[in-house]
């Protein structure tokens, strides 16, 4: 005769509930909770004391939220922790691969003269203020040096155009060396697309080079942002935009903006000058405070608070779009969807700890000065050096990755150890960013109650979680960008 | 000068690291002095902004109280984060245990 | 639905001290290749054919009788239920009890074979409820049917009870499958916790097979419900264990989840859970109840009209294809499904269990839809209705 038992019959008083580790925050109505790996719980306040002092049982739904969100566990059981440890080392895992990205500032010559940018102007001595052959060959040495299976060099300056010459010659070299170290190589030349030449776009086109530029808008903002003899810098842009597409095809052509002041109360005509000109999505970021904004006082100009209002806005605004059919991410929220909603890293090197500095980046200068990060070459250029590691002439990628100065920068800014990040229940899906709290606080963790930084990003995770518990609408297009 | 709101609390109940872990949450909003006085902590709050006292002293006091919850969490749960991270990072053993 | 287990009417030329044999029916017309083949007579002329041809022995359907009884030795004859039996097919026989078992239809998509009906779970909806029997001789019975299989077989199954219990002996088996079937996949049913040992999963792994997958039930993300449904403490624990190291051996995982009143309201949490932590299991199936064994039961426990899960079911859907995860739909006919679900939907039911009602008829979705299954006593849904695909209708 079967004999069957009841649900109460497994309850299982004899294998004790047991707290495993989480973080929260207080907020409207209750507690937010993450627990190791980032998943987000959201509980009353008489739901909190209960789990914090394990006043919870079987079929009382609190126990049921509390297990399946890996908040509590039984003694004498392992899945957990098995299945923990697992989901961290997938959420670090882009440890594995270090110095994927490699920044080549083939000039520092530019035509433009945008007030936030230090390099300008230098645009008579080649010689001076273009990268040579030989430091280009020593720089791609090194790169080559990097453990990572597939790496991306990327050109900057100044206008990487004005030196296309070297860029070929380093395209070419690397494609000829990359077969023997087995790597894969990925190009990218972000430029402002004012002196694109079909020749520069045949070559793009047979060697599989990206194309990012910098849209911040319509004509006039933009023209305002980046000034140039003739003041046309929009218009060529969107040319440059148009003939790469074509060229290349829309997906090898991407567009960056930079938000400054002007931007701020005029999101929608910036998404909308994208959309008119068939970009597949846009990054919504903040102006940094390097060179720009400290010359400029840029930055100084518009707080956290402020951007958090322009991004909600613009976030809004593109969800209605995706709604009424197109496709078009925010890219910025999309990398922090996937960290939210999978384990799966995301290789974005601005936003991790252990920082990005060195492990996820490394910028050869046009003079041979190898530094941690752009922001971090930029700094250079208005006397801080507190990011440049070494020189392409002495140095190589261990000596280079290894210095003490690079891991006490990094050992120094990690969120896993430093006050409040340690605490905070939005750390699994954070990051640290030494070079602005550098460049801010003079310190590269920064005290987090006064870095704007962190203000941006709280407001955010906040938002995107919000959007993602109350709007399922909303959350349904969040989720497709966060599965990208 | 703005106002100095002062809380204390029992040194015997209350942990000097939970205290200033709230502090330094208030930084930007609030300076904090925290000194020990015969068996009493002493928390001097001077607001930088235009914070009113109570509502600066109950902020305060629910940081404290939260940051209280955090030492306790963290003393119960220490045990089984080292061994989640251990398991995760820690050079992993050939062959992994076998569950009874 | 085709009766599968049965009793031979009469037999002639078997001793009932005779041991189990089994038996490769073959058409009359064709000679036997080996031993255990036998003709599958159906009309008078069968049995000169059959001699003709060569055979010592066959399966009689229905009354037709022997002309000739000396030229055929050996007979075994079967009621007209059997009449779907067909050149290729496999029967296990038990002399003694005269009792024959169809272990294998070529003409079919879903042949399974039944380990052993010894388990160590208790789920309340099983539809093979566990016997605490000593059968260690079906896996002789199998060793000696495979041989017999057609080597074309797109895929084999193998059921319980918990076919791991006796793992040594059935990893063997499976490495007669590697090496007498190398084109079929197989597919095994299991709760998965004998994978918790390390051991067992070597030798799983050791048998290196080309298309081995494990199908293990997870019903929720929660120990306290998932170990109450299979009614086993600590289950849930080993068995994600288990799922983790297969894993971790590059083994090919199923997930299970049967869908009834205890797992389907909270199957968005579940598959939620398994999107989060096991994203990287091979596929989820999502399962529609079979109203039979202890199903019948517990009916008042597990009892649920799949329209009141519809909606939950549809969302866990989305959950799992968000995430990347390979999802698919069981046993549930369209007509109680959203339609974003549609895609997802599968044609599951095994061909002897499967049938439709009455409406059925007038549906145009039939072609493509699961049915339901003929097994113990069919509760329908409410929401079952022809699906015509005019214009002018919407979900």
């Amino acid at each position: 005769m079967a004999r069957f038992l009841t649900a109460d019959a497994f309850e299982m008083p004899e294998m004790e509930p047991a707290l495993l580790p989480f973080r929260f925050e207080r907020q409207q109505g209750g507690y937010l909770i993450s627990n190791m790996v980032g998943d987000f719980v959201t509980l009353t306040h008489d739901e909190f004391s209960r789990l914090t002092d394990l006043q919870l049982s079987a079929g009382d739904d609190l126990y049921e939220k509390a297990y399946a969100a890996h908040l509590i566990t039984r003694k004498g059981q392992h899945a957990q922790h098995q299945l923990l440890a697992l989901r961290l080392r997938s959420r670090m895992a882009f440890l594995r691969q270090v110095t994927p990205l490699h920044l080549f500032v083939v000039t520092l010559r530019c035509e433009h003269s945008c007030p936030y940018c230090q390099v300008s102007r230098q645009s008579t001595d080649r010689s001076r203020y273009d990268m040579s052959e030989d430091t280009a060959q020593r720089a791609l040495k090194i790169a080559f040096e990097s453990p990572s299976s597939r790496i991306k060099i990327e050109f900057q300056g100044g206008e990487p155009l004005l030196n296309f010459a070297l860029i070929e010659k380093i395209v070419l070299a690397a494609k000829r060396a990359a077969p023997a170290t087995g790597k894969k190589i990925d190009f990218v030349i972000a430029s402002n697309l004012a002196l694109l030449t079909k020749d520069h776009l045949t070559f793009c086109k047979s060697h599989n080079v990206l194309l990012s530029t910098s849209l911040d808008g319509p004509a006039d903002l933009h023209n305002k942002n980046r000034p140039r003899p003739g003041g046309n810098s929009h218009e060529l842009a969107v040319k440059g935009i148009k003939r790469a597409q074509e060229a290349l095809g829309a997906d090898r052509v991407g567009a960056l903006m930079t938000t400054t002041e002007s931007s701020l109360g005029r999101i929608s005509e910036i998404i909308d000058e994208y959309l008119r000109l068939g970009l597949d999505g846009i990054f919504l970021r903040p102006l940094s405070p390097y060179g720009f904004a400290v010359k400029t006082k840029q930055f100084h100009r518009y707080d956290a608070k402020r951007w958090l209002d322009f991004y909600a806005r613009g976030l809004r605004y593109i969800l209605d779009i995706n709604k009424a059919g197109r496709h078009f991410p925010e890219f910025y929220s999309a990398l922090i969807l996937r960290r939210m909603l999978t384990d799966r890293p995301t290789g974005y090197v601005d936003l991790r700890s252990p920082a990005g500095i060195g492990l996820g980046a490394l910028v050869y200068n046009y003079d041979g000065r190898v530094f941690a990060s752009d922001e971090g070459r930029m700094l250079a250029e208005m006397g801080d050096n507190t990011f440049e590691l070494g020189h392409v002439d002495t140095a190589s990628y261990r000596s280079l990755i290894l210095s003490d100065k690079l891991v006490d920068l990094v050992a120094s800014s990690l969120t896993q150890c430093a006050p409040e990040c340690s605490d905070c229940v939005f750390e699994p899906h954070c990051g640290s960013d030494p070079v602005y709290h550098h460049a801010t606080q003079r310190d590269p963790l920064g005290i987090k109650p006064l870095s704007e930084f962190c203000a941006r990003q709280k407001g955010i995770l906040g938002l995107l979680l919000d959007i993602l518990e109350h709007s399922p609408e909303d959350a349904a297009i969040l989720r497709r960008w966060g599965g990208m | 000068m703005a106002a100095e709101t002062v809380v204390d609390f029992d040194a015997a109940t209350q942990s000097l690291g939970a205290l200033n872990a709230a502090a330094y949450r208030l930084i930007g909003i609030a300076a904090c002095q925290v000194e020990a006085s015969g068996s009493r902590y002493v928390c001097r709050l001077t607001p930088t902004g235009q914070l009113e006292p109570d509502t600066l002293r109950a902020r305060f006091l629910e940081l404290v109280t939260d940051e209280n919850v955090r030492e306790g969490l963290r003393a119960k749960t220490e045990p089984v984060r080292n061994l989640i991270l251990s398991l995760a990072f820690g050079s992993l053993a050939a062959k992994s245990q076998d569950t009874p | 639905m085709l009766p599968l287990n049965g009793m031979a009417t009469a037999t002639r030329g078997f001793d009932s001290q005779e041991p189990r044999q089994v038996f490769r029916l073959r058409s009359p017309k064709d000679s036997p290749e080996q031993l255990t083949d036998v003709a599958l007579i159906r009309l008078p002329d069968d049995f000169d054919e059959a001699v003709s041809a060569g055979f010592g022995q066959a399966i009689v359907i229905g009354d037709s009788t022997d002309p000739a009884p000396q030229a055929l030795p050996r007979v075994i004859q079967l009621p007209n239920k059997f009449n779907y039996l067909s050149n290729g097919d496999i029967l296990g026989f038990h002399p003694g009890s005269k009792r024959l078992r169809t272990l294998y239809r070529r003409a079919s998509a879903h042949n399974s074979f039944l380990v052993t009906e010894r388990c160590n779970h208790y789920c309340l909806m099983c539809s093979q409820p566990p016997r605490d029997v000593d059968d260690s001789w079906i896996l002789q019975e199998i060793r000696d049917a495979l041989p017999l299989v057609d080597k074309q077989t797109r895929s084999l199954g193998f059921t319980g009870g918990e076919p791991l219990l006796d793992w040594r002996e059935f990893i063997g088996v499976l490495c007669h499958c590697r090496d007498l079937l190398p084109q079929t996949a197989i597919h095994v049913l299991s709760n998965g916790r004998a994978f918790a040992s390390t051991e067992v999963v070597a030798a799983w792994e050791g048998v290196r097979h080309p298309n081995l997958t494990v199908g293990i039930p997870i019903y929720s993300a929660v120990d306290t419900v998932h170990d109450y449904v299979v009614q086993a403490k600590g289950a849930l624990d080993e068995t994600v264990l288990g799922i983790l190291k297969l894993k971790d051996k590059g083994q090919r995982v199923e997930v299970r989840v049967v869908l009834h009143a205890i797992t389907a309201p909270r199957v968005v949490a579940t598959c939620r859970w398994l999107a989060r932590n096991l994203p990287f299991v091979d596929h989820v199936a999502l399962m529609g109840l079979e109203n039979t064994g202890f199903a019948i039961a517990n009916d008042e426990v597990l009892w649920i009209d799949p329209m009141d899960y519809r909606v939950q079911l549809a969302e866990a859907v989305d959950l799992l294809v968000g995430s990347k995860v390979r999802v698919s739909v069981y046993n549930l006919p369209r007509c109680v499904l959203a339609r974003s679900v549609w895609p997802y939907a599968a044609q599951s039911i095994s061909d002897w269990k499967n049938g439709f009602v009455a409406d059925c008829d007038r549906c145009d979705e039939k072609p493509r839809c699961s049915g339901f299954f003929t097994t113990g006593r069919p509760r329908y849904s409410r929401g079952i209705q022809p699906i015509m695909n005019t214009p002018q209708r919407s979900n």
